[in-house]
């Protein structure tokens, strides 16, 4: 096992710590996110309220402690649809060949013909706005890269000489893509995935800044920054600056998580 | 069940390529017997390594089988159905290859590429299983079985890998043994270790062994009998001490002859021109714009193989004195 570097460590803490907060955010959480207070609207940071609150009284730091529960749950939920689906037409595809592979490629392509963020924007706001339906137009934008990663990875490891080895000693093909090539197909996409995530709640939160994700009130993180952001003319930076900042810190979590796993998971370096 | 354990008889191989269609085997004739080991000799690209995977089945497009017969244990290879090829693959026929460290696979442990293999021809598992894969551990002569049964193929040498790769060979009890260029890349003197391991495992198992080089030093060292091939054709076959001693046909004398001795120069001169292209096969004799013995007729008609006596044959009108 090889000592990790301290970017992957950070990395991993930050991961780990936001997985924390998620898991136990109705505990760590002062306040309610969802309890008004007309009477504190507005107030900046503070000793009683740390991050401050918003328009409505809310409690800004509570809000941002259950937002990341949710929008790691979009994260995970949208990565982890795109990479079986995406997973699964890519390994078909590769393994394949042929027309099989011309024709699932083909409609990958057709999906990566658009602006990512364009289109999810069009098909959230064609299933309308949801939590479901904002993981699943997540998902169908990722479902490509994932499908080409695989498929270039069958591809190399399919007439790799292990391969052709293995059918060699009398292993059905069925068995030779699930033993030995898709073992050897895990680390980039597991990389990718994890670098994915970030890009998922950037996605998540861009959508629900705009509308077409979750709705006000509640506490997303990109839902928040939109409810903020007329305030940050009048000074009041707070209300939109935390829930950046949750964003922010999130995505370099999972990028240097990212980055670092796929050194990691080489195998010469286990 | 009589006649050889493997015959073939007339394999063809073709490869469709935009260029036109690439005869690569035009008519391989060679019998392997129980309990023999015989070599296949050749320069690079006269298909040997294209017979072996032919014999298996394993040939990718476009590559594919054009004509010709295989039998092996009294069953007819090339009509067999898949599933009961994958039968013959690993218990009936195994191969080692070239580089071995890239023909195992590099994320899981030599014990568990073992386990996997015995779990499926042996259906054992556990206890027996381990003891099964330490006594092939033993069988191949590997150092220290517990820690390369935990080790991943990088972690070993080359030659190491070689001896995994064999213990996995003979871990479905196979008949025959093909073993393509399997001492190519190692060092000689690791080389002389692998042909000696081979070497005992057909006097203790009776393991009938294919090995196919371009090292006529391999040949000498580690075979009964030899074919030698060119162009897609077996030229001339001999036990090996005879093939040595008296060459007949006109390329096996060369292809001796450039052999590098110590303290002689290589007599004659290197074997002018190259290896025919297969999409551009000369008429009659492929081998006669670059034989030194080479008469007209050559051009014209293909020698059929002349038998000379038992067990040796020669495809050569003018076959050397």
């Amino acid at each position: 096992m090889t000592r990790l570097d301290p970017a992957t460590c950070g990395g991993l803490a930050i991961t780990l710590a936001l997985v924390l907060v998620a898991l136990l955010a109705p505990w760590v959480a002062p306040h309610d996110p969802y309890a008004t207070d007309a009477g504190r609207a507005l107030r900046p940071p503070s000793l009683a309220h740390p991050f401050g609150t918003g328009v409505f009284g809310e409690d800004i730091l509570s809000r941002v402690l259950w937002g990341a529960r949710l929008d790691l749950l979009i994260a995970a939920g949208a990565v982890g649809f795109a990479l079986v689906l995406g997973g699964a037409l890519g390994a078909i595809a590769g393994f394949a060949g042929g027309l099989t592979d011309e024709g699932l490629m083909r409609g990958m392509d057709v999906l990566q013909a658009f602006p990512n963020f364009i289109l999810a924007l069009g098909i959230a706001a064609a299933l309308g706005p949801s939590l479901p339906n904002l993981i699943v137009a997540i998902a169908l934008t990722n479902v490509p890269v994932y499908a080409r990663l695989m498929r270039s990875q069958v591809l190399t490891q399919r007439t790799a000489p292990y391969a052709l080895a293995a059918v060699g000693v009398g292993n059905p093909m069925g068995r030779v893509l699930f033993i030995h090539l898709l073992p050897n197909t895990w680390s980039p996409i597991l990389v990718q995935a994890t670098l994915q995530s970030g890009w998922a709640i950037l996605q998540a939160a861009g959508l629900s800044f705009i509308g077409l994700g979750v709705r006000v009130p509640t506490p997303e993180w990109g839902v928040m920054i939109g409810m903020g952001v007329q305030q940050v003319t009048a000074g009041q930076w707070w209300v939109a600056f935390f829930p950046g900042l949750a964003i922010m810190v999130a995505v370099i979590g999972l990028n240097l998580l990212g980055d670092g796993l796929q050194d990691w998971l080489d195998p010469k370096r286990r | 069940m009589s006649g050889p354990l493997l015959e073939i008889r007339g394999l063809r191989v073709e490869f469709a390529t935009p260029r036109g269609v690439a005869r690569v085997l035009v008519g391989v004739d060679l019998d392997v017997d129980r309990g023999e080991v015989v070599g296949l000799v050749g320069e690079s690209g006269c298909g040997k390594s294209v017979t072996a995977l032919a014999v298996l089945r394993l040939l990718r497009a476009p590559g594919r089988v054009s004509g010709g017969r295989v039998r092996f244990q009294g069953r007819d290879l090339l009509a067999l159905p898949e599933p009961g090829m994958r039968g013959v693959r690993g218990r009936g026929i195994a191969m080692i290859f070239q580089a071995p460290r890239d023909c195992l696979n590099p994320v899981l442990t030599i014990g568990r590429q073992l386990g996997l293999l015995l779990a499926r021809h042996d259906r054992v598992a556990g206890g027996a299983a381990t003891a099964r894969a330490r006594e092939l551990c033993e069988m191949v002569e590997l150092p220290d079985p517990e820690r390369v049964l935990r080790a991943y193929p990088h972690e070993l040498s080359g030659g190491m890998c070689q001896r995994a790769m064999i213990a996995l060979a003979l871990a479905c009890r196979p008949a025959l043994l093909i073993a393509d260029e399997a001492t190519t890349a190692l060092d000689v003197t690791v080389q002389l270790q692998i042909l000696l391991l081979l070497r005992g495992l057909r006097d203790t198992l009776g393991l009938a062994q294919l090995i196919i080089t371009h090292n006529l030093g391999v040949v000498a060292e580690a075979c009964q009998r030899v074919a030698v091939m060119y162009a897609g054709e077996i030229v001339e076959t001999a036990a090996v001490g005879e093939l040595f001693a008296a060459p007949r046909h006109p390329y096996t004398r060369r292809l001796l002859a450039a052999r590098p001795r110590i303290g002689a120069a290589p007599d004659g001169e290197p074997i002018p021109g190259s290896v025919p292209d297969p999409l551009a096969r000369p008429p009659g004799c492929a081998f006669h714009p670059r034989c030194h013995r080479a008469q007209p007729r050559c051009g014209e008609q293909h020698p059929e193989p002349a038998v000379l006596g038992p067990g040796r044959t020669v495809r050569c009108y003018y076959p050397e004195p």
